[in-house]
């Protein structure tokens, strides 16, 4: 790869510059090459704004009559969720979340697919329960439909996920989640979520209460 | 590697790896552990009685070997293994009870990987897990093998000591694509795993997934007088340049790089790869003519020595070689060999058989085909001609230039799971010459007597495609 694609593409992700972005992955698909391998990027900023950036290239597909081309990639996404020969995308999840975010009407079929391809595989389950909370309401449903398995999250070890599940659960609305999030209540750990732009770091305990603070009030009781 | 003054990061990093001493985990004790003795009374824990049975066949048995590394392991004991004790009695467990049920446990695939990399690992688990608790996880890690596989003997001991803790102890050396393959590991240990290989033993994962795979290479001019360009100075520096291909799956599906030093291929980059690098020259094959009386006086034997162990008869060069000339472009007079080069398809008999009296060409490069993989979507197929000559000389700009506008068109054309070759058969070489810009050449074959890469567009054919019958039956009649 060109030296200076992958350049450019690394300074504008960084400061977040998606217009210019796109024109050049429009016009050059080494530079939407390049996004799809930020997707893989340790560093974290680099990796998040790629997700976001791969979600402004599908809806602008989307919308200028590519739908597709869209679909194939979000396809190649799934994959790489399920792929048997030793591949694994660990953005994707994210990245099908933040297309579904860019192209509501696709969430039927690929926001309840997104759940099902990640929330039982330990390395995709964050990604799954971040794009579960991107959704928020949006994908409640699929979330009741899939009750058993995401409340299942809550035995994990990981307080990350934790945090993340707990974060999730109070944007979808969730509330059989609950009783579960009562008992996260004093977990004490730090967990960071990327939200709007932003890492935002908590105790588990306090995802937790926001949460519940949340679903009561998506109920109306308080 | 480099040219002096373009030296890539990767030429000025520190090479030198650390010794076996300063990185081994089992000591001498540990690795040299059982007796014949010991090795003979051991039981399994499961029935392998079948198995058991394979190991009273002329070739040496797998089981056998099984049996060493499972003694081996009880021995040196859980406390000091990161893995399962008895990781192989199970696997000896669930292979007999599939040889009694004739059907595999193992599930296909996964989804583990190490953080960064989208690939290098590949996920195995199999549905006997209360049965077979010991390998509830059995993932494979693919590591890059070295340049044309040399090792040091410091490097093969520390992979193996890793593979040992952390791994089942068994490994595969090597895989299909090359990589050196770290068998039965568990997913908490895939991380400590890398650490241990990147930081210990300098050496990377390899490919797996939707990727270019590990880039494999053979001995190249480092011991073989028939290599036409470097293969190891060419395949790592391609395999440092497409290091995000390699890691970060974005591609339709697996594609490989294979490099061969001569048309002899013993890499077999013409029935395995995407894009085979085959070295071949321009000018004409070099003759030693006071050799080749030699070789037909018997002073010289004839294929390296090769035929030994019994009389083969007197070397006859006319029968040998001559006759066997695939395109019969040789003459020996009794005195003097003479070769009609023009005719010569580079199938590399005649200097296989006697080397010290023919050598390739002077004026050398490389060829590029396209194509090559096992049966998938489509039927298995060989790598197609397409770029008959390159050279391949530091920083390979050129073959970049290829290898950049392969992976935009197929990245943008291939569908899920398509190999370069399907997609090229999908759409026509026609279409792929379009897409490399290069024009149909003689050389461009994929088979003798059959050149798809001949077209004509119908605004080059006088009058089109379309012709009156009645006009042409005029000129020719039946």
């Amino acid at each position: 790869m060109d030296k200076s694609v992958k350049q450019q593409v690394r300074e504008l992700l960084r400061k977040r510059d998606y217009e210019p972005l796109l024109d050049l992955c429009e016009r050059d698909r080494r530079f939407w090459q390049e996004v799809r391998f930020r997707l893989f990027d340790m560093d974290e900023n680099l990796r998040w704004t790629a997700i976001e950036m791969a979600a402004k290239l599908m809806q602008h597909w989307w919308s200028s009559g590519q739908e597709e081309k869209v679909r194939i990639y979000i396809r190649t996404l799934f994959w790489s969720m399920s792929d048997e020969s030793g591949g694994i995308g660990w953005s994707a999840p994210q990245t099908i979340a933040e297309i579904i975010v860019n192209i509501p009407e696709i969430i039927d079929p690929y926001g309840s697919m997104m759940i099902a391809h990640s929330i039982e595989e330990p390395p995709l389950m964050k990604g799954g329960l971040w794009g579960i909370g991107r959704l928020g309401r949006r994908i409640a449903e699929s979330v009741n439909f899939f009750e058993d398995k995401i409340l299942a999250v809550f035995q994990s070890e990981d307080s990350e996920i934790l945090g993340i599940a707990a974060w999730a659960m109070g944007e979808a609305g969730f509330q059989p989640a609950r009783p579960l999030l009562e008992e996260l209540r004093f977990r004490t750990e730090n967990v960071q979520i990327y939200i709007n732009g932003k890492f935002l770091q908590k105790k588990v305990g306090r995802w937790a209460e926001e949460s519940i603070g949340k679903i009561e009030k998506s109920r109306g009781i308080s | 590697m480099s040219i002096p003054g373009q030296e890539k990061q990767w030429d000025k990093e520190e090479k030198e790896h650390r010794k076996y001493n300063d990185v081994r985990i089992f000591d001498d004790n540990q690795l040299n552990n059982y007796t014949e003795d010991e090795l003979k009374n051991y039981k399994c824990k499961h029935d392998i009685s079948q198995l058991e049975q394979l190991e009273s066949g002329p070739w040496p048995s797998f089981v056998s070997d099984l049996k060493r590394e499972a003694v081996h392991r009880h021995k040196v004991g859980q406390d000091n293994l990161m893995i399962p004790a008895d990781i192989v009695d199970d696997l000896l467990g669930i292979v007999e009870l599939s040889y009694k049920e004739r059907e595999t446990h193992w599930k296909h695939g996964g989804i583990v990987g190490v953080l960064g990399y989208g690939g290098g690992i590949v996920g195995r688990y199999n549905d006997q897990q209360a049965k077979f608790p010991n390998i509830a996880h059995f993932h494979t890690i693919r590591v890059a093998q070295p340049g044309a596989k040399f090792y040091t003997t410091d490097y093969l001991r520390a992979f193996s000591d890793i593979a040992e803790y952390r791994g089942s102890g068994l490994t595969n050396l090597h895989g299909s694509t090359g990589d050196m393959v770290i068998l039965g590991s568990f997913s908490e240990q895939l991380e400590p795993l890398f650490f241990d290989l990147t930081h210990d033993l300098g050496v990377d994962l390899g490919g797996s997934g939707g990727n270019l795979r590990t880039p494999s290479d053979c001995i190249g001019k480092a011991r073989c007088e028939f290599a036409c360009y470097d293969t190891m100075a060419l395949c790592y520096d391609l395999t440092m340049t497409y290091q995000d291909e390699l890691h970060r799956p974005a591609f339709p599906y697996k594609f490989k790089f294979k490099f061969d030093g001569c048309p002899n291929c013993c890499i077999a980059s013409i029935a395995r790869a995407d894009m085979s690098y085959i070295g071949t020259w321009k000018d004409d094959i070099r003759i030693n003519q006071d050799a080749v009386q030699e070789y037909a006086a018997g002073k010289i034997p004839p294929d390296g020595g090769g035929f030994a162990g019994r009389d083969w008869g007197k070397f006859d060069i006319q029968a040998e070689v001559i006759n066997l000339c695939p395109t019969q472009c040789m003459k020996w007079d009794g005195k003097k060999i003479s070769i009609n080069n023009a005719e010569c398809n580079r199938c590399m008999h005649c200097i296989d058989v006697m080397p010290e009296a023919l050598r390739v060409g002077k004026d050398q490069g490389l060829s590029i085909l396209f194509g090559a993989k096992a049966p998938i979507l489509e039927g298995a197929q060989m790598s197609c001609m397409t770029i008959p000559f390159m050279y391949a000389n530091a920083p390979y700009t050129s073959i970049k230039g290829v290898v950049t506008k392969v992976f935009d068109w197929w990245t943008e054309e291939g569908k899920n799971r398509e190999r370069v070759g399907e997609t090229i058969q999908r759409v026509s070489l026609k279409k792929f010459c379009e897409v490399l810009g290069i024009p149909p050449m003689p050389q461009m074959v994929t088979a003798p007597r059959a050149n798809p890469y001949v077209f004509f567009k119908e605004e080059e054919v006088p009058g089109g495609f379309a012709r009156d019958i009645d006009d042409y039956r005029s000129r020719h009649p039946r």
